[in-house]
Formats: structure tokens, sequence, C-alpha cells
């Protein structure tokens, strides 16, 4: 591999002294718990805005979408607009009355609602540790990926070195600390994609003269699904078999498109916020400046493949290493971290190909970026959880109701350092977890959020049975199609529908946005048939909420 | 359900569905619609899809869903404080 140029390391060296800046200059924090729990609820709307579009968008979005374009191609683009398109959907339906409720952590806004002050508040929790676990041990291995890949860090160096950084910031300055810090990444990684992707089409001269490149290398990545009437493409054929039906198509579109409006780590953001109309705005500003990286990289994605394919250093056509598959073969064969998937390297390796130092050195600031926001984001929300939430209102241990900076900063410590263990060695299923991390909250809590901001007939044992219920089921079908149909994006009843002998060239579309739906019909129906909560509490933490402005 | 939203919203959800699905419905219909139909030099799939899809309609929808009511507090506060002023 090409030597690591001086303006790479320098640029990396400087962000890291950024973000230990931030977090000494906020150390203030810690003399108030508001300020380290919810930043004293003073955090103006566009470093909310930018600090809620890094935190949302993780090394998944950095790394992961880019890469899923690159596999399923152009169908994969209405998924990114689902993505951003759900975007201001939380400032009409969680942020504007959550922010009115101006809860402390994730789980109160459940006690409250659902009237059940401890159980409550560890059954919500389930979820979210798992979430919280998956998507922080996600974030370290993604930080790790650039830093190895783009600075030549030996991978186990990179993790250890980003989970300080991460741990040195939020120690320090708690929530205001990850506020600013996040507020500053999200300019970053926009700054980061943007520059990659007009880098990209300048290279070609234009974004007509990449989309004909990418015609010439590949004409299958423009064909609609269930298609293949592109002139130069194999007929029937599409980029990828989960693209098959349009249905795979409308399905990526909804998959994501309600995560941000119930995403732990999205959802606190709104408590930090100045008032309710500050909150909303803060969504205008996740999509103005989050919209702009996903412009950005689902550009990145598109012309991945050839570039790897025409311009990489590690082509070599003599050895047999000719597609862009067996560029990242040949590249995961270098780096050897645990499993970690071929694809995700497919972005890095795309913009490798320019063989452009400062476009390298722009790409490891904004990958870091991400990954640390993602991971400051939910470790600030276990450590709420476990240390005021589940040491101190459920177990009421007396040391962390009298000191909660400090049980939240040794909950700090523990949380980064069993993640960092797992992201030394990250095995496939963790990775693959994010995903499901994903789904889970969105049908476990993100439902009874909603509804019971949204419906006075939400009832309690609807959202106990709705968390309980879709918990497993969505364990049992993610873990189902991963182990046993190979992909955990395969719709887990597959062979029920569709015929052994066309089980090898047609594949199901995924199931996760079946549950969503799924969820919703459970919840209401549960609902209708069980005792609704008390007139006062509907009126506090439902209509309360939202009909008196 | 959802009584009380800001009446902004339902607009705001016609128009990010509705273009979207405009858009689809036209792709599933019209062959080689994505790469073939061209704005300009690039396909026109750049222009629909990525650029007033993925991120116009969000942002004007974003922008009215913060925009709308906060003009409405504003309307209302100003009625009200006329009010106590005739009292």
């Amino acid at each position: 591999m090409a030597e690591v140029n001086p303006i790479v390391i320098i640029v990396a060296i400087l962000y890291f002294i950024a973000m230990i800046v931030i977090g000494y200059m906020t150390r203030k924090a810690s003399a108030d718990p508001m300020d380290y729990y919810v930043a004293g609820r003073k955090i103006g709307a566009f470093i909310n805005g930018s600090a809620l579009s890094a935190t949302y968008f993780s090394p998944a979005s950095f790394m992961g979408l880019p890469a899923f374009v690159f596999l399923l191609g152009y169908p994969f683009w209405w998924a990114m607009v689902g993505i951003i398109g759900g975007l201001p959907l939380a400032a009409m339906l969680t942020a504007a009355p959550l922010r009115k409720y101006a809860p402390v952590s994730f789980t109160d806004y459940f006690a409250d609602r659902y009237e059940s002050p401890k159980a409550m508040r560890v059954v919500a929790g389930i979820p979210t540790v798992l979430a919280g676990w998956a998507y922080i041990v996600l974030s370290l291995v993604g930080m790790g990926l650039f830093m190895m890949a783009i600075l030549r860090v030996p991978y186990a160096w990179a993790v250890i070195i980003g989970t300080v950084i991460i741990f040195i910031y939020v120690f320090l300055g708690g929530m205001v600390a990850t506020s600013f810090s996040t507020g500053f990444q999200g300019i970053i990684i926009t700054i980061a994609a943007l520059i990659s992707a007009l880098a990209i089409n300048a290279h070609y001269g234009g974004f007509g003269a990449t989309a004909d490149a990418v015609f010439a290398n590949n004409p299958e990545f423009w064909a609609a699904p269930a298609s293949g009437h592109l002139p130069g493409a194999s007929p029937g054929e599409t980029a990828h078999p989960l693209m098959s039906y349009w249905t795979g198509m409308v399905s990526f579109f909804f998959v994501w498109h309600f995560g941000f409006t119930t995403m732990p780590y999205t959802i606190v953001r709104f408590f930090t916020a100045m008032d309710v109309n500050s909150a909303r705005r803060a969504c205008f500003w996740a999509v103005a400046i989050g919209g702009i990286m996903y412009w950005a990289l689902v550009q990145i994605g598109t012309a991945a493949r050839v570039l790897i394919e025409t311009m990489h250093p590690l082509l070599d056509p003599a050895a047999g290493i000719e597609s862009a598959e067996q560029v990242l073969a040949t590249i995961e064969g270098i780096y050897q971290v645990g499993g970690v998937a071929i694809t995700d390297y497919s972005m890095v390796a795309g913009l490798e190909a320019l063989g452009n130092p400062v476009l390298m050195a722009i790409l490891v600031a904004g990958g870091m970026a991400i990954a640390m926001a993602t991971g400051a984001g939910f470790v600030m929300v276990l450590n709420v959880l476990f240390s005021r939430d589940w040491m101190g209102k459920v177990l009421g241990n007396k040391w962390a109701v009298e000191n909660p900076v400090a049980s939240m900063r040794l909950w700090t410590t523990i949380i980064l350092v069993v993640c960092a263990i797992f992201a030394l060695n990250p095995f496939a299923l963790v990775l693959d977890l994010s995903g499901w991390a994903f789904i889970v909250i969105i049908c476990t809590t993100g439902v009874p959020l909603i509804w019971g901001i949204w419906w006075p007939r939400a009832t309690k044992t609807a959202a106990f049975a709705t968390i309980i219920v879709m918990f497993i089921a969505t364990v049992f079908t993610w873990l189902y199609a991963h182990l046993v149909l190979g992909s955990a994006h395969f719709f887990f009843w597959y062979h029920a529908f569709v015929p052994p002998a066309e089980a090898e060239t047609i594949i199901g579309t995924g199931h996760q946005n079946y549950w969503i739906l799924v969820s919703i019909i459970f919840f209401i129906v549960v609902s209708l048939l069980t005792k609704p909560c008390s007139d006062e509490t509907i009126k506090k933490y439902c209509t309360g909420l939202t009909q008196d402005e | 359900m959802f009584k009380g939203i800001h009446w902004s919203f339902w607009p705001g959800i016609i128009i990010f569905y509705g273009y979207c699905w405009i858009f689809m419905a036209i792709e599933m219909s019209v062959p080689g619609f994505i790469y073939h139909t061209k704005i300009g030099a690039a396909p026109a799939a750049y222009v629909y899809a990525l650029t007033i899809g993925l991120y116009f309609i969000p942002l004007i929808v974003s922008f009215m869903w913060f925009y709308l009511p906060e003009r409405d507090q504003k309307r209302k506060a100003a009625a009200k404080s006329g009010k106590e002023v005739d009292q």
C-alpha cells in the first residue's frame, strides 16, 4: 500500500486536538448535572441541527450507504431520499412535544406516559442498551477502519486512539462537549463528503460524464427493478437481486425513514434545545446540512465501482484482480479486520483510486468525525440510562443519586472500555446487529413513543407488549435471515413464497419495514383491547403536549 | 390520532410522498427513463431524485414545519395581546 502523505497526518492530528480542546473548554459542565445531562437546554438550532445530522448519520451512513449504492445500484438512491425525507417528520412528531415535556433521559417519557416509573425504565432500556452497544461498537470499528485505511495506523491502535479521544471529551464536558463537538463534526463530515463528490465529478468532467462512465463500466447500475431493458444491460438483470422487485426499492425507501423521529441518540438532542421552536428549527438545519452530505454520498457510491475497476492501484489483471470485489477482497486481506464486509471498504477505495492526498486528508477527518459523533451520542444516552435511570431511579442507589456527574463518568468509562474490547476484534454478527438495532428501536420503543404522544388511547399494556414482542420478533427474524438464508436483508419467510427452483436467482424483499407496520398495528389493537391510562396522565403527557399551542 | 398537530403537517406529507411516488411511478412505467432521459448532459434522475427529491423537497417541508407553526404562534400572541388591550 502507498505511503501516507504528511498532509493527511497533519489534518488528523489537528482534528484530534480540536476534539480535546472542545472537551477541555466545556469541562465546567461537570459543575451542574443538568448541564452534563442536557447541556442546560441552551443549545441553539444551528449547532443542534448540525449535531443531529452528525449523530444520526453514523459510519453506517458514511461508509455503509455508499457501499449499498455501489452494490444495489440506482434503485438505492430512493432509500437515501427516504432517509433525508424522514428528518422533517421529527419536527412535528417528537421534537416539539418532547421539548415541551422537557425530560432528562430517553426513558423518562415512557415511565411517565405509561405510569410505570420503574418497570418501564427497564423494559424500554433493554433495546436501547443493545442498540447502543451495537452502534458504539460500529462507530469504533468505523473509526478504526478509516484511520487504518487512510493513516495506515494498525487497527488496534486506531480503535484505542479513537476511543480515548471520545472518552476525553465526553468525560470532561458531558452533553455540552458532545453537542459542540458533534455540531463541529457535522460540518466537517458534510464538507468532506461534498468535496469528495465534486472531486469525482471534476475528474470525469461533470455529472453527465460521470453517469456515462458508470454506464459504460456497469450498465446494470442504472436498471430499474424488474426491468433489464437498458441497451447494453443483460436482459432481466438489475444491479443486485435485492432490487429484482419494485417492492425492494419501495421497502428500502421506508426501512430507515422513521429512524430520525425515534432513535434515542437523536431524541435526546431535542432535550438540549432552547425551546420548542428551536427544536423544530434544528430539524431544518439537520436537513440542510445532512442533505448535502447525502447528496454527495450518493455520488461517491455511484462512482465507486468505476473508479476502483479502472484506476485503483491494486488492480492487477495478471494476478486476476480485475473487478471491484476482487480489489476490495485484496484490501480486506491486507487489513484483516474481523467480520467487516468487503463492500465497507468501497467508499475509501473509490476515492483512493483518485490518488489525491488532500482528498484523503479531508476524508479521514470526515470519517473519524462521523464515527466519533455517533459513538459519543450513544455513550451519552447509555450513561444517563445506567447511572440516573437504572442505578438511581430503579435501584435507588444513593451514591448515584447524590453524585450524578461522577456516576455518569463511571459509566462512560465502563461503556467505552466494553465497546472498545468488542471493536478490537469485531465479529460479523456485531456489525450486522447494528442494522437490526435500527429496526428494533423503531419497532419497540418508537411506536409507543409516537403513539403515546399523539394518541390518548395508547395504553400501558400495549407499550409493554409491543416492546417485548417486537424485540423478540425482530431478533428472531434478523438472526434467522442472517444465519439460515445467508443475509439479514432477506425476507425471513422467503421460502414460503419463492419456489425452490427460483430461490437461487430471486431474493425476497427485506422484512424489516414489514415489522414497522406490524408493530404499529399490534400496538393499536392491544391498546384498543386494554385499559387506558388515567385522565390526568393523558392530559399531562399526551394532549397537554400536543394541543395547547 | 394526530389531533392537535399543526395543519401544515398534512400538506408537507402530501408534498414529500406525492413527489416521490410520482417519480417512482414514472420509473416503473417508462422503460429506460432513469438513465436515458437527460437534463443537460446528466440523467434526469440527478435532478428529480438526487437534487430535488433528496435535498430540496425535505428542505422545503422542514422549513414549512418550523416557519408556519412559529408564524401562527406569533399571530395568536398578537391577537391575544390585542384582546387584552381592548379589555
